[in-house]
């Protein structure tokens, strides 16, 4: 009967049986040995301090080993497991014994001589411990391959951006990244700083795997049931997109890229996760998430009707759809957070504002600054934005609010150090730089505004806002 | 973080360095006593094991003795 029910127990719960028996007896033979020693010393004639002292005698710590081991553990694992040890799982345990007697016979003979202590004491312990190993009966190595095998395929899913984490992470937070964002690894900060989980979409590889392992890779595919249900859609309680533009997160194109040249992620990819989340959440009998849109609302949504005549079908815009159609979306928009800090700068000196960039996307980036100023402006005398910003004119000379903005944060920073002084002999400068991470490699006491940092602390002032007002539970 | 493996390993090589420890003191002498408690005052494994090696030839057969000894104490918890 016994039999029978240790055949019908999973494979995992088989060889926990057999690892923690094996862990109990090895917990009696280290008291038996303990106490063995204890007596030996006594029957000696040892004095009782020095027999104190080596009772606790251990190998020293090389250094350097980052590990939950002991120095034991530490010792060990140098040689044994690094060199050996992945062996005796696969090789003859003949062999391996045959092996260790060698070992012991060999450096027990080395011992005092030139060769580094805390080795050959590894060693020494290795070949011992070997020596145990391959008395140990098959069922313990099966048990033991078993678990190994189960716990790598799991860390793989892990590295993979494809272990299932439904149902195991409670209360977190969802974050569509692309292919990389300059705000994601911040706002993974922010809400780790304060205690939420975070999972994060990728398309293909997690650039911050280390700061946030539960990942999923979506291959493009932001809509589907499977991999949202896996990245724990079902305890999630709020979710941001980053509509990725490459490095354009500030002054991005108004127009969509299909393409995917420019953008990772298009505003109609956006939605459409937006529509999956809540679809697959009202599956779940869940109500929808509340959402952070980052991207740039004047962006167009495109649309055409083949039909007669020839009048253009009115297109709208993302601000408007999103108004329009999604009451759990809010939108972020980096253009308009960006551009405030520097009206702010330029209003503090008085300065008319003028952009450094590269030569091929000066017009593009112009057309943008200057369409963005002037919906700050209409936001100004609306009382939604401060402080009146102005693009200078030939009049203002060199008498100006320099923004210094590459097509991408390798250009900024060489255009700031190659030319930024030449731009500083009047008026001021600020750089505008995308990733939070590249801050630390501007010229010393440069002042910038970080797209990254801004956008990071915007979203979070809305999960902030969205908490307060009860739309968000955590 | 330490693997299955890794932690029994560090089981057995406490077990080991017990076992080790008191072949040692079981071979000592009388007249072994005072240098020996000046080797333990050092604190250093490897200089323990250079005296050991003067006081017990045949440490590493001693060794592996009782390292078999467990081995087989551990097998027969599974017949």
């Amino acid at each position: 009967m016994l039999k029978i029910m240790t055949e019908n127990k999973p494979l995992e719960t088989q060889s926990l049986d057999v690892l923690a028996k094996l862990r109990t007896k090895l917990g009696a033979e280290q008291n038996l040995a303990q106490a063995d020693l204890h007596g030996a010393l006594s029957s000696a004639g040892v004095s009782s301090d020095v027999a104190g002292l080596y009772e606790k005698l251990e190998p020293r710590s090389k250094g350097g080993l980052s590990s939950r081991l002991g120095l034991i553990g530490q010792a060990i694992v140098v040689t044994l497991v690094v060199s050996t040890g992945a062996r005796l799982l696969h090789e003859n345990p003949a062999s391996i014994q045959e092996a260790s007697r060698i070992v012991l016979d060999n450096l027990v003979g080395w011992a005092g001589t030139k060769i580094d202590n805390l080795e050959l004491t590894s060693i020494i312990l290795g070949a011992s411990t070997a020596a145990v190993w391959t008395l140990l009966p098959p069922k313990i190595y099966e048990g033991i391959a078993k678990r190994e095998s189960a716990r790598a395929s799991l860390a793989t899913e892990y590295k993979n951006g494809e272990a299932n984490l439904a149902g195991k992470l409670g209360a977190n937070i969802q974050i569509d990244v692309g292919k990389s964002d300059p705000s994601a690894l911040l706002l993974t900060r922010l809400f780790h700083l304060t205690g939420k989980e975070v999972v994060t979409f990728w398309d293909d590889a997690n650039l911050q795997f280390t700061e946030n392992s539960y990942w999923q890779k979506t291959r493009n595919d932001w809509t589907s049931t499977e991999i949202l249900k896996r990245g724990d859609i079902q305890e999630s309680i709020f979710s941001v997109t980053l509509v990725s533009n490459g490095d354009d997160v500030f002054l991005s194109s108004r127009l969509q890229d299909p393409s995917g040249h420019a953008q990772d992620m298009t505003d109609a990819e956006a939605i459409g996760t937006v529509n999956a989340r809540n679809s697959v959440r009202k599956q779940m009998g869940l109500e929808s998430l509340q959402c952070v849109l980052v991207t740039n609302p004047q962006r167009e949504i495109e649309i055409d009707v083949a039909r007669g005549g020839e009048q253009a079908y009115q297109i709208k815009t993302v601000g408007q759809v999103v108004a329009e159609k999604y009451p759990n979306v809010h939108l972020v928009d980096p253009d308009r957070l960006v551009v405030q800090q520097l009206a702010h700068i330029a209003a503090s000196k008085s300065l008319p504002l003028e952009l450094v960039t590269n030569n091929e996307r000066r017009q593009e980036y112009e057309g943008y600054l200057k369409n963005t100023i002037e919906e700050h402006n209409l936001k100004v005398e609306q009382g939604d934005a401060e402080d009146k910003a102005r693009i200078a004119s030939q009049e203002d000379g060199i008498n100006t609010l320099s923004v210094f903005y590459g097509s991408t944060d390798d250009d900024t920073i060489a255009q700031i150090q190659s030319y930024g002084d030449e731009f500083s002999k009047e008026g001021e400068i600020v750089v505008v730089i995308n990733d939070p991470e590249k801050v630390n490699r501007l010229p010393e006491g440069t002042k910038y505004v970080c797209v990254g940092t801004v956008v990071a602390e915007a979203v979070y002032q809305e999960f902030s806002n969205l908490v307060k007002s009860g739309k968000v539970k955590v | 973080m330490p693997t299955e493996e890794q932690e029994i390993l560090e089981q057995i090589g406490k077990i080991a360095l017990l076992k080790i420890k008191t072949i040692i003191v079981k071979a000592l002498k009388k007249e072994d006593i005072l240098d020996f408690e000046k080797v333990a005052k050092e604190k250093h494994f490897g200089l323990l094991l250079a005296f050991a090696k003067k006081k017990v030839p045949n440490l590493s057969s001693e060794i592996q003795i009782e390292m078999k000894k467990l081995g087989s104490r551990i097998a027969q918890n599974y017949d």
